[in-house]
């Protein structure tokens, strides 16, 4: 049975994986409000094409990750969006008990 | 079943017909604006069934008109499709950026996209005052698709087709 320090763990070790991927990667936001059983990430990247819109893609389990991976990327200017209230997060996901990890910050 | 599964599935299946109707228009004798029509339509309903995948509600996808180019953007993040490709996560993250300049020519052939030019389904009218039918137009894109990459991306859609479950869920 995992804990909520493995998947802290599982979440920390991802960012870090994708921010090292992922060069135009600003900040990655985990919203953690949601089932315990999937992963919910929101990804800034000032090279992906902007929508006007939040689209979350679902990635299955895997070995590695147990879980279902909810993954949406946003550029910076939609994030600042996003944080107004311009554009709606899907229905069911919430901004609340959200933790931001920022590029400098997990490469400091 | 929840609702957004039933969509999920049915959103699948009619991607993995159109694939099956673009193999075969492909290899007939009818103009390539009809193979343009189904791959586009194919890929465009892929994203979207890995979209509902995600959780988004079938309303919510009314909007969604870049999906496929996202979707491949994203893609190389997905631990079991780097498995099924024999990639590390940076191999297909750049496998899949080479692929994307493709993906988005073929998002683009949608009427809502193509800004009224050049499309599978509707005539147009070029910059010049030619009006143009999809049935007679030389589709560049087909060239494209022939050429390693091309051919690349078509054997990744296949195989995203193939193993949706295991992949996206």
């Amino acid at each position: 049975m995992s804990t909520n320090r493995d998947r802290e763990k599982l979440v920390a070790d991802l960012v870090q994986e994708h921010f090292d991927l992922e060069a135009d990667l600003e900040q990655i936001i985990w919203l953690k409000k949601g089932p315990a059983n999937e992963i919910r990430l929101l990804e800034v990247n000032r090279n992906t094409a902007a929508t006007g819109m939040v689209e979350v893609f679902g990635f299955a389990p895997s070995a590695d990750v147990p879980y279902p991976l909810r993954i949406a990327e946003i550029t910076p200017e939609e994030w600042e969006r996003v944080q107004n209230g311009e554009i709606p997060l899907p229905g069911n996901w919430s901004l609340e008990e959200a933790e931001i990890y920022a590029r400098e910050h997990v490469f400091a | 079943m929840s609702r957004t599964r039933d969509w999920m599935n049915a959103f699948l299946e009619q991607a993995r017909s159109d694939w099956q109707a673009y193999h075969f228009v492909d290899h007939s004798t009818l103009p390539p604006c009809h193979a343009m029509h189904y791959l586009q339509m194919s890929t465009e309903k892929l994203a979207k069934a890995a979209l509902l995948a995600g959780g988004m509600k079938p309303d919510e996808l009314r909007n969604s008109h870049l999906a496929f180019t996202k979707f491949l953007h994203l893609a190389f993040r997905n631990r079991n499709l780097r498995l099924e490709m024999g990639m590390s996560g940076a191999q297909l993250r750049m496998h899949f950026a080479s692929a994307l300049p493709l993906a988005d020519a073929i998002e683009r052939l949608a009427p809502a996209l193509a800004c009224g030019g050049v499309n599978p389904e509707y005539p147009w009218e070029s910059p010049n005052g030619i009006v143009h039918t999809p049935a007679t137009y030389a589709f560049e894109l087909t060239q494209d698709l022939s050429a390693p990459k091309g051919v690349n991306l078509l054997k990744d859609i296949g195989l995203m087709l193939r193993k949706f479950e295991k992949l996206f869920g």
